[in-house]
């Protein structure tokens, strides 16, 4: 087995989430599939890693998610899965039982920047609360896991406007503008 | 003149990308499927900067290290 990859007992995650009753997991996609997720259900899946330098085969099927949601660009390390073009992903937020974390396998993937990546099979997943999350929301949700430098690069983006697309500066200034009106009502007695 | 097909840079020469960025991108997972072209132009690019003595060294700024880190 390629030494980057290796399946362990999902124990961490279990344990950081010793205070609640489900945990919140991320699956990214396509529009037209995540369509079809929403109706037909999660469908296992083989899986091929492959990078500039190596392929990978993972052993098994199933469904890959992970802690954060993934934004593939720039600004968040993107892994390139949706060729650096954050218009095209969809996102699917997944209520996984604290019970039912143990059926996942967490796999540690040090070029994977979107949190901790998990294998579960698609019955586990179908079986949980799945919803379709728009991508303001699902930027807004990534903000909580992003650091003070990365989030001061991000508001200069926003600020100037310069550097991306119409669409994500959109989506950036959307997000940060609820970020912001969720601290003031944290602060507000 | 290769220029940048995707993402933040979208449009903008390859050659203005500083190293650590063209070995950053090279490196992600999604790039020989979705951009073989811009790949090899990326792969040519960086073999041409690495071959010049001491260029990359000096963009890296390797040998002025931080003692704080």
């Amino acid at each position: 087995m390629n030494a980057a990859y290796k399946p362990a007992k999902a124990t961490a995650i279990i344990l950081n989430a010793a205070l609640v009753d489900s945990y919140l997991l991320w699956h990214t996609t396509t529009h037209e599939k995540a369509a079809r997720i929403l109706s037909e259900g999660f469908k296992d899946q083989a899986s091929t890693r492959n990078s500039m330098f190596d392929s990978y085969t993972f052993p098994g099927q199933g469904v890959w998610v992970s802690t954060e949601p993934c934004f593939d660009d720039e600004h968040f390390d993107a892994p390139g899965l949706f060729g650096f073009e954050v218009e095209r992903q969809a996102f699917i937020s997944i209520s996984v039982p604290l019970a039912e974390m143990k059926k996942g396998e967490h796999w540690r993937d040090d070029s994977w920047s979107a949190g901790q990546q998990y294998r579960f099979p698609a019955a586990v997943l179908n079986a949980c609360a799945i919803s379709l999350v728009q991508p303001v929301d699902a930027l807004l949700a990534k903000l909580d896991f992003v650091g003070d430098r990365r989030l001061a690069s991000l508001t200069e983006v926003a600020e100037s406007g310069r550097g991306y697309g119409q669409h994500f500066i959109d989506l950036l200034r959307r997000a940060l503008a609820a970020k912001v009106a969720t601290a003031l009502l944290e602060v507000t007695p | 003149m290769t220029t940048i097909p995707f993402g933040k840079f979208k449009g903008q020469p390859l050659a203005a990308q500083p190293t650590r960025w063209i070995l950053w991108i090279l490196a992600t997972r999604g790039l020989r499927q979705n951009y073989p072209t811009f790949c090899r132009a990326a792969l040519e690019l960086l073999r041409a900067r690495l071959h010049r003595p001491g260029a990359a060294e000096a963009e890296l700024d390797i040998n002025h290290l931080d003692p704080l880190w």
